[in-house]
Parts: structure tokens; C-alpha cells; sequence
């Protein structure tokens, strides 16, 4: 074969590699951090040809802020963004999404950051995970995935033998940390995990039988058990050896919109001091806790 | 839903046109003058109509006008624009008695007088809010192609319906919906029409559609179903995981079709999500009889196109890691190879390289490099199999290096094969990317789609150049010219009888090459990035070369990062059509 070229080695690849590198060793401390690098042509603004039709909602006395039903967490934090308005002595002007597709992807929610609300509740803080034209907000809440089982099976999932399916909602950061250590596995040690494109079929696949245990984000588990009466005999089970990720949820907003993610973010804190937050959570009935002051 | 026809013929819309100098007598007998496509007509159409996506069944995209030549390409001149609605314009007009048809983004219709660029009819299509909310930018609001049959105008919309439009009229015949748009299923190319059936690709069957994506055959009367074939195999290529986990398998560009053989052959995309250990494709299962190379994936499809029965397929690229597609236009040629005639089948993916099969069964026959890549390291030349360099896969926790990445070596803009020269001429594009799998659950229903951050770069040693056309000739294999340059290459390119091939690129210029050296004999700047597909037609003994530009792909606009100092306008949706000036 002709030309196969080697790893390039333009500054510019070093410095990215080098981005990278940083990134990695730094992740924990970037979760307070705005969005982190992404890939360039991420890092560029959506074309939208008919940008023109928008206006920036008008800041008024209000907060004008996003929540997505499809979100399992959405009425928490439609409680948390009224708290925050109510910290910032403006009038709370939620947007309940009516939005039916079943994913969305960032030009959707530049859509809406441009035409509907400044900011949008429920976003999972991930390093290098968002655009530079984005920007969150400190976080407000934290959660994570759970694996689950029936009551029937082990209750950790050292004890599901290996070579036996174990069921992930593809691609999340929990995923991440299943793959990394099953796949560093010998071979004949491994589980074999069938991936999912959503929270409900990793469950039915448990519920069904295709596969011994599920992985899923833990608020969704808590909706769907709530919902569907065949996973009401899905349990939680420790997730040793595996060490799944705090997940902290935050608000998104443009990058622009610095000054009004410096006022959220005090919001937020004091919100979290005087145990608001907590009480909100507590209240919801939703998996995990405040962050920490 | 509602839906509306704007047709045009009312009467204040003639007093309009009368008004604009055009008689509706005039407009009259230009519609009068439609005749029938038939299934002669599209195996044989004259040449001065462009009845298909790439002009005929073979896929050549090559036009046997040559009143535009090399000698007088240097006077060539607008002879009308029309503006399209805003939004990726991906699109290629078909023209038949001298009407052009033309797809706008979010599936405006409409039909145009060739010669005078008059507007004959359009069909607006009203969409549901969720359609209009998913935006312009998107690749599923503009079609690749649209297709003519007997009396009809099919499209498949936006809204992932399959629509048949009166030619003359642009009244709505019939309309079926095939999937639902709201889970994700999508339609960014037009059919083709084989043998009396529409065939028609479905894509967006990314991770929120278990299954993967399928290929339909309609009947052209009725929009009736009457097939589907299914083209993530049922069988155990997929790593061992159920039918249920495996995704991805799209079909996003139009098939050709042998009627000799009564053949239709598609690409198909790749796994879905791209990353082999988000897939569940890596590492490879040890069991028995199982292997990941996720069949029908990156592979040529020979399909019956009555019955959607697949006759052989061969598949270019096994578990692929990369978001190489092998999806794009099958070129089918008759030429000797080894003294011995064959009957060919043309393609290239996204890694550029030019992969010569035969068309009767998919055996292998030959392949040539063209851009730079480093994730074949090997082809065997008996079977095609290609050999991965391990160091170029993707692995979560890591930042790997592949060239080409996700837009292509070569992109969605069509390759085009010239009898004349013997040539296949590519629109390239050279660079690399760091690539580093990344988390989907950004937002619980926003993903931010990438699967993984593509950090472009340009291949180790360049000059600055992106941009590249090659001509390769398929008869001895070797490249006959290099056209290279910075900005992207970002239209499918046009060969003529007259010598010449038309491309345009990233900076708006839109070139007339010569064919034989690679030359540029005529170029003109257009107002947007010209990023459709050129074609060629004749309206009253007079030759016409039309294309579309305006921003926003995503294939061009993710090219376009590797060249940030060359800046276009977010609007401006244009169809510009060229043609010599009249004789005085």
C-alpha cells in the first residue's frame, strides 16, 4: 500500500494531544469548570440558515429556562430553575418542551438557547463534553447509574458469571467505565454486554430475560420502575468491581451569556448553603443528593 | 398534517408571470410538451435530458452534450438563477422536455422552465412542528436527488413520507409514510426507479433505532410497499449481540441499476455508533461461527428490484471503527481487464480508494489508493480483503489517529466516470483526525451526536492543500492528472462530451477543467459554497450546465475547519445555470 502517512506531527497535533493529556489528568477539577475542548468543527457555532427568524428571549425581570418531559429528572429541576429565579428576585418563566423526537442533538438545543430560553436545566457535567459555544453552570444536583437485576440474581455483579450478557444503555459515562474494565478482561473472564439505545429497552432486556443485569442512569430507573409493572422486580445491585461515576447535573447556556452564569452559579450556591437544594431533592423523590458547599 | 400545492397556474400568478414578459401560453405548452417517463425512457433518455440522480442507470454522471466544449468554455456565462430556500442544499435538478425539477430544503418543489428559469409550478410542503424544529442545517431537509416515472415526481421528504407529484401540475398524487420521523428514521436521498419499482434507501437509523435501517421497493401507481429488505443482517456477523442492539446500516444515497440483469446495487453506511467498543462490536466474540464484521455494513448490495431479494453482496469494510462510510454512487462500466471483457461495478468510500468489482457476483477485481489514509495497511488482490492498522482504531481513554475521518477522503459529492477518457474523476479531500471516543449522554436526550471529538488535522507534511480532484483511468489504473488546491472540493463533478469537467470547491469558485490534463479552462465565483450536484442539459438545440450552491452541509462545513481563514455567508441558496451566449 502506498502512502500510508505516519501519526501527523504538526504543532498543532501536539497541542491538542497535549490538550487531551491535561484533560485526562485534570477531569475531576473540570467538573467545575466551563465545557471543556471538544473537536473543532464542534467548537464552531451551528450553521443555521435561518438564524435570522430568532430573537434572543427579552432577560426582562425573568429567568426564561428550558426543561425537557423526556427527561426523567424534568420536574426537578423545573423546581430547582423556579428556586434559582425566585434567588435572583426574577419572576420564573419556565419552557416545558413539547419536543417528540426521541433524541435531540446539540443545532436542537442551540435552537432553543437562541429562540425559547437562556438557559436549559438537566445537563450532565462531562469533561470535553460540550462544545466551546456552550457553557454550565455549577452544579446542582448529583446522581449517577446503577446497575440492576431481578430480585431473583446476584446482588453484585462480581457474582454474574462471566460470559453472561449484561445489558448498558450505550455510550454513557458509566458505560465508559463498563467497557474499559470488562474489555481489559482475559477473553473467558469477560461479561458480554449487549448495548442499548435507551434506559427502557437496556430494561427490557433484563425484564425479558436477554440479559442478567442492565446498566442505566439511576433517575431513569426510577421513572420507568414506577411506570412500567415489569420492572418492578428489577432491583439495584452493587456495582463492585466496577466504580460507577457521580454524575452532577448543571445548566447549560450559551457561551455568551457569562454574566447571567456567574448570577446562576451564586444562585445555586446559596441555594445549596441554606439546604434548599436538598430539601428539592428530597422532595422529588429523586436518586442522589446536593452537591456538597 | 396539512398540507398545501402553491400551484402556480391560478390567475393571478399568470397575471404575474404575463407581467414578467412570460405568456401562459407559453408556460402552457412547455408543461404540454412532458411527455411519459417510461422504463425505455430512463434506459435510454436523450441527451439532453438528465433523468436520474447521475444521469443514467450506470451512474456515470457524465452528459453527451459538447455544444460546450473546451474551445468556447472560456465565454460561458450565467444564463439564469433562481434562489432556493434557505438550508443545506445537497441537490441535484432532473430535467426532462426541457423543464428542470428542482428539491429546496424542507421540500419545496418546484419546476422551471430550462431555458428561460421562469417558475413553471411548486409544491410547498407543510411540516409538523418536531420536522421544523430539527432545523434547515441538517443533512435529512435537503434530498440528494429527486426521480421522474411516467407522469410523477417522486420524492421522499423531510418528513420521511414518499410522495408522488403530477410532472405537469405539481399536484400531490399519492403519499405514504414508510417510518416515523420522530424516532429517528430519515430520508436525505431520492429513489431510484428499476424496472417500474421506486427504491428507496432509509437513513437515521442511528442508536435510537434498534434493527438498523432497511431499503423499500413502492409501487410508482400507489406508493404501495411492496418489500423491504432489512440491511443489518440477521445473521451472526454481529458480534453476537441481538438483533435489538445492533444499529446503524443507513442507505443515504440513491442505487444505479443494470436492467440487462434486472439489478439494482446500493451501498450501505456504517455500524452505528461508530465506535467498535460503544457498538458492542469490539472486542471480537470468541464464540464459535460468530465474527464482528456486522454485515451488511459498508458493503455493496445486488438487489431484484421486484421482489428486494439481495442477490450477493461484498463488503469493503469490515467492523468499521471510523465512520467510513461505503455508501456512496456504484458506477457500473463494461471494459477489459487482463484481456478478458467484464462488467464492472465502480465505487469508492470514504477512505478514497477506488475498489473495482464484478457486478454479476462481487468478486473482487482491482483497487487504487488516491489520498493519503493509514487505516488499510494491506489489500489482498485476489479477494479485496484489507488488512486495519491497529494503531488507527479508536479506544475509549485514548486519542488515536485515522486519515481520512467521519466527511471522507471523498464525501457525498459523486464521483463521475467519462467514456471519453476512460477517466473516473474524485472529489478529494486530504487531512487527518485525531480521533477520542466520547460520552452520548451529554443531556439525557441531547447526545451531541459525535460519538466521538474528530479533532481534524492536515496529513503529516502538507502544503496546506485540501482540496484534490484525481482523474484515475480504469483502464490502465493509473492517475491520469492531480488537481490539487486548498480550498475543499465540495461538488460532485460533471464530465461532458465536450472535454471538459465541472467541479466546484469550499471558496465559491465553481471551474471547468479540461479532462484529459486537469487544466482550468473557465471558473467563475459564485455567492455561496458549491456543494451539489452539477449537471447538464439541453432546452431548444441550446446546452445548459446548472448546480445548486449554498451553505450548509455538514460534510462541507466539517471539511471547512481544516481552512478557517476562507469565510462564506450562513444564506444565500442558489441555483446557477451557465450557457454560451447567443450567436449575434
Amino acid at each position: 500500500m502506498g502512502r500510508p502517512p505516519a501519526a501527523p506531527q504538526s504543532s498543532l497535533v501536539y497541542r491538542v494531544i497535549g490538550a487531551m493529556k491535561a484533560l485526562a489528568a485534570t477531569a475531576l477539577a473540570l467538573l467545575m469548570l466551563p465545557a471543556a475542548s471538544a473537536g473543532a468543527q464542534e467548537n464552531e457555532l451551528p450553521n443555521m440558515p435561518d438564524q435570522e427568524l430568532f430573537g434572543r428571549p427579552s432577560d426582562e425581570y425573568a429567568l426564561q429556562f428550558c426543561v425537557d418531559p423526556r427527561d426523567p429528572g424534568w420536574t426537578l429541576d423545573k423546581a430547582v430553575g423556579e428556586a434559582i429565579a425566585d434567588a435572583l428576585l426574577l419572576e420564573a418563566r419556565p419552557v416545558v418542551l413539547d419536543d417528540v423526537n426521541e433524541t435531540g442533538d446539540f443545532i436542537a438545543l442551540y435552537r432553543y438557547l437562541l429562540g425559547e430560553c437562556r438557559v436549559f436545566l438537566g445537563f450532565k457535567m462531562i469533561a470535553a463534553g460540550y462544545p466551546e459555544w456552550l457553557t454550565l453552570t455549577r452544579p446542582y444536583y448529583e446522581t449517577g447509574y446503577v446497575f440492576v437485576a431481578p430480585k431473583s440474581a446476584p446482588a453484585r455483579l462480581a457474582d454474574i458469571a462471566p460470559g453472561t450478557p449484561v445489558a448498558a444503555t450505550l455510550g454513557s459515562s458509566a458505560d465508559f467505565r463498563f467497557v474499559q474494565y470488562n474489555n481489559n478482561l482475559p477473553a473467558r473472564q469477560r461479561w458480554q454486554r449487549f448495548p442499548y439505545s435507551s434506559d427502557e429497552l437496556t430494561l427490557e432486556a433484563v425484564a425479558d430475560g436477554v440479559a442478567a443485569a442492565g446498566l442505566v442512569w439511576g433517575p431513569s430507573f426510577r421513572q420507568l420502575r414506577h411506570d412500567h409493572p415489569a420492572f418492578a422486580e428489577l432491583v439495584e445491585i452493587d456495582s463492585a468491581p466496577i466504580s460507577l461515576p457521580v454524575m452532577a447535573v448543571a445548566g447549560v447556556l450559551l457561551g455568551q451569556d457569562s454574566f447571567l452564569r456567574a448570577s446562576i452559579d451564586e444562585a445555586i450556591a446559596s441555594l445549596v448553603a441554606d439546604g434548599v437544594l436538598g430539601e428539592l431533592i428530597e422532595r422529588s423523590g429523586m436518586p442522589g443528593n446536593a452537591p456538597r458547599e | 398534517m396539512q398540507k398545501r400545492n402553491l400551484l402556480m397556474n391560478t390567475a393571478l400568478v399568470l397575471i404575474t408571470l404575463s407581467a414578467a414578459g412570460i405568456s401562459s401560453a407559453q408556460e402552457a405548452s412547455r408543461l404540454d410538451g412532458i411527455t411519459p417517463v417510461t422504463t425505455d425512457t430512463l434506459t435510454n433518455p436523450s441527451d439532453g435530458d438528465w433523468l436520474h440522480w447521475r444521469r443514467t442507470y450506470d451512474g456515470w454522471g457524465y452528459s453527451p452534450l459538447e455544444q460546450i466544449n473546451k474551445e468556447n468554455v472560456a465565454n460561458l456565462g450565467v444564463a439564469w438563477t433562481w434562489s432556493l430556500t434557505p438550508g443545506a442544499t445537497e441537490t441535484t435538478p432532473i430535467v426532462h422536455d426541457g423543464v428542470l425539477f428542482i428539491h429546496n430544503n424542507m421540500d419545496t418543489i418546484q419546476a422551471i422552465d430550462g431555458a428561460s428559469g421562469d417558475l413553471l409550478w411548486q409544491y410547498v410542503r407543510d411540516m409538523p412542528k418536531s420536522v421544523i424544529d430539527s432545523g434547515t442545517g441538517t443533512n435529512g431537509a435537503t434530498k440528494r436527488n429527486i426521480a421522474i416515472y411516467e407522469d410523477k415526481i417522486i420524492v421522499a421528504t423531510t418528513d420521511v413520507h414518499i410522495i408522488a407529484l403530477d410532472a405537469k401540475t405539481g399536484k400531490l398524487v399519492w403519499d405514504v409514510q414508510p417510518a416515523d420521523f420522530n424516532k429517528g428514521f430519515r430520508y436525505s436521498a431520492g429513489p431510484v426507479i428499476a424496472d417500474g419499482v421506486i427504491v428507496q434507501g432509509m437513513t437515521g437509523c442511528g442508536n435510537g433505532q434498534p434493527g438498523g435501517c432497511f431499503i423499500s421497493g413502492h409501487n410508482p401507481d400507489t406508493g404501495e410497499e411492496l418489500w423491504r429488505l432489512n440491511t443489518i443482517a440477521r445473521d451472526d456477523s454481529w458480534n453476537g449481540l441481538p438483533i435489538e442492539a445492533r444499529y446503524g446500516a443507513s442507505v443515504w444515497i440513491a442505487g444505479t441499476y443494470d436492467p440487462a440483469t434486472n439489478t439494482v446495487f446500493s451501498g450501505v453506511g456504517q455500524p452505528y455508533p461508530w465506535i467498535a467498543e460503544m457498538s458492542g462490536l469490539s472486542p471480537a466474540s470468541t464464540k464459535e461461527g460468530v465474527t464482528n464484521d456486522a454485515l451488511y455494513t459498508d458493503s455493496t448490495l445486488a438487489l431484484d428490484p421486484e421482489t428486494g431479494e439481495l442477490k450477493w453482496h461484498h463488503q469493503h469494510l469490515k467492523n468499521d471503527t471510523w465512520d467510513l462510510d461505503y455508501i456512496y454512487e456504484r458506477i457500473l462500466v463494461d471494459m477489459p481487464v487482463d484481456g478478458k471483457d467484464r462488467q464492472l461495478l465502480v465505487t469508492a468510500g470514504k477512505l478514497g480508494i477506488v475498489e473495482v468489482i464484478d457486478r454479476n457476483n462481487g468478486d473482487w477485481v482491482w483497487g487504487v489508493e488516491t489520498v493519503p489514509q493509514n487505516v488499510v495497511s494491506a489489500i489482498d488482490p485476489v479477494t479485496g480483503e484489507k488488512t486495519i492498522n491497529p494503531d488507527a482504531i479508536p479506544r475509549i481513554g485514548e486519542t488515536t489517529v485515522n486519515c481520512p475521518a467521519d466527511p471522507g477522503g471523498r464525501g457525498w459529492p459523486a464521483t463521475a466516470y467519462s467514456p471519453r477518457t476512460q477517466n473516473l474523476y474524485l472529489p478529494l479531500a486530504e487531512f487527518c483526525s485525531n480521533t477520542t471516543p466520547q460520552p452520548l449522554d451529554a443531556g439525557q436526550i441531547y447526545t451531541g451526536g459525535g460519538r466521538a471529538t474528530f479533532a481534524r488535522i492536515p496529513v503529516e507534511g502538507s502544503d496546506g492543500n485540501i482540496g484534490r480532484i484525481d482523474a484515475v483511468n480504469l483502464a490502465d489504473r493509473s492517475t491520469s492528472w492531480s488537481y490539487r488546491q486548498r480550498a475543499p472540493i465540495t461538488s460532485a463533478l460533471l464530465p461532458t462530451a465536450g472535454g471538459l469537467v465541472f467541479g466546484g470547491s469550499w471558496d465559491r469558485n465553481f471551474y471547468a477543467f479540461d479532462d484529459e490534463t486537469g487544466d482550468i479552462l473557465w471558473q467563475i465565483r459564485t455567492n455561496n459554497v458549491v456543494n451539489a450536484f452539477p449537471i447538464s442539459y439541453e432546452v431548444d438545440g441550446k446546452q445548459y450546465v446548472a448546480v445548486a450552491v449554498g451553505r450548509g452541509s455538514s460534510q462541507a462545513n466539517t471539511l471547512a475547519s481544516l481552512t478557517p481563514e476562507i469565510q462564506n455567508p450562513v444564506a444565500g441558496s442558489v441555483l446557477w445555470v451557465f450557457a454560451l451566449p447567443d450567436a449575434k
